[in-house]
């Protein structure tokens, strides 16, 4: 019943930076956008609720990107991207539990100042034991080992849907 | 909402506290300085006993006319100033960084970083003030005129993305929180008051009551949009699934028969026909 439908909606201002390595937030013509580094691995953090209304069909992770300076459509970036169980009586909150992250990777559009979308597929069973109205955080984190951009990436959004 | 310092009448914000200690630490704020021929202090921390500081000023036109990270040892100040002049009139951002006893830099709009490197080990510091320089009581010097908003301190030295950060328009909220020691807004969003709106409870008095004005844009932290759906819609079937319709219009791709008018404070227009399979949108 519920494939396909919007869970959470992830802006630059929600993010819960890292004491260090974190993501840095910018504005580009005015879009809030959380700036990557191409040469060390930055990450930032979101925390919310997972909608009552999840169906346990897993979770696709949309990224709505964009690059600084880089226009070589043959250039990409890599997000890794990891979910944490926070729950009921789950997680520890003094230490980190994020579950194995997954790759999500992200062409250089050829134009400079456009958004690229990517997205990366969560089955129920690599979401970290997540299950509908739990608390919960997602790490993103540039790998900056398996990307070769140059600049920074931008973050503009990021968003979880039920898997279609 | 900012506060509005008028320096003829000295007014000044304060507090008998130890808000850090020494280096490193961070004051940023964002201000509007009405008056070049004055400057004065924004931001600073200081001693009760002796005339020893740490502060965030701006220099009159006749001093050069730049945003200053400062210290003061027995009366000798240790400036570093930024590499250009602050305009008058305008919004901009001032930062000062000091990262160790000898290195302390200025910040004008995230850039035109100037550095100081002078030794200045300074004693206690129990008074924290803005608009105005104050060692211990009485009326406050070098008294600023024009308006103080989004005004922070953290207790480390902030590298200079995360204070083009700030200068970008964010909210010290969202910019290394685990190291946020004080945060005034002073307006905006946060009604007026002088409150710190950090952990802290570091709350300013205005001993000598500045004016409101207009306030800075500024990006506040925000919620994310969770998207919630009740188990039955508001004909009561359980087969039908309806979206909470808040202040507007909710719809997926069913038929267009089976819309509900849904009214009382959950107004709006929500169809619900079939199995949800398209977007939403509120």
């Amino acid at each position: 019943m519920a494939a396909g439908d919007l869970l959470v909606d992830f802006s630059p201002q929600c993010n819960e930076p890292p004491s260090s390595g974190a993501a840095t937030p910018d504005v580009r013509s005015g879009h809030p956008v959380l700036d990557f580094d191409d040469s060390a691995d930055e990450a930032a953090r979101f925390t919310a609720i997972l909608p009552w209304h999840y169906a346990g069909g897993g979770i696709t992770v949309y990224a709505v990107v964009s690059f600084t300076g880089d226009t070589d459509d043959s250039h990409t970036g890599q997000l890794e991207i990891a979910f944490e169980r926070i729950g009921d009586g789950q997680q520890d909150l003094d230490s980190d539990g994020f579950g194995a992250a997954k790759a999500l990777t992200v062409a250089v559009p050829s134009t400079c100042g456009h958004t690229e979308v990517a997205s990366v597929a969560f089955s129920g069973a690599e979401l970290d034991g997540l299950a509908a109205g739990e608390l919960f955080r997602v790490r993103v984190v540039c790998d900056t080992s398996e990307s070769d951009f140059s600049g920074d990436l931008e973050l503009e959004r990021l968003v979880l849907r039920e898997t279609p | 909402m900012a506060r509005s310092f008028d320096d003829t009448c000295h007014h000044y914000l304060g507090l008998g506290a130890t808000v850090v200690s020494g280096p490193p630490l961070t004051m940023a704020c964002w201000f509007y300085g009405d008056d070049a021929s004055v400057g004065g202090n924004m931001m600073s921390v200081t001693s009760l006993v002796a005339q020893e500081s740490h502060a965030l000023s701006l220099t009159s036109a006749a001093e050069g006319q730049r945003v200053a990270a400062s210290s003061e040892e027995d009366g000798v100040w240790h400036l570093a100033e930024t590499t250009c002049p602050w305009t008058p009139n305008v919004w901009s951002h001032a930062c000062g960084v000091w990262a160790d006893d000898d290195s302390r830099h200025a910040y004008l709009d995230g850039a035109d970083k100037g550095t100081n490197s002078d030794a200045c080990d300074l004693g206690w510091l129990g008074r924290m003030n803005v608009g105005g320089l104050l060692y211990g009581y009485g009326t406050p010097t070098q008294s600023f005129s024009g308006r103080i908003a989004e005004a922070a301190i953290w207790s480390t030295a902030l590298g200079d993305a995360e204070v083009g950060s700030l200068a970008a328009g964010y909210c010290p909220l969202l910019v290394r929180p685990g190291d946020l020691v004080a945060y005034w807004p002073l307006g905006g969003v946060f009604g007026r008051y002088d409150l710190d709106r950090w952990k802290n409870g570091y709350d300013l008095i205005p001993y000598i009551v500045p004016d409101w004005a207009d306030h800075p844009p500024v990006l506040y932290p925000n919620r994310p949009l969770v998207v919630g759906r009740e188990a039955a819609g508001p004909g009561g079937s359980t087969a039908a699934y309806a979206y909470r319709a808040v202040a507007g219009r909710v719809w997926h791709t069913g038929a267009a028969a089976a819309q509900h008018h849904v009214t009382g404070p959950r107004a709006g227009q929500v169809f619900t026909s079939g199995p949800v399979v398209g977007n939403v949108y509120a």
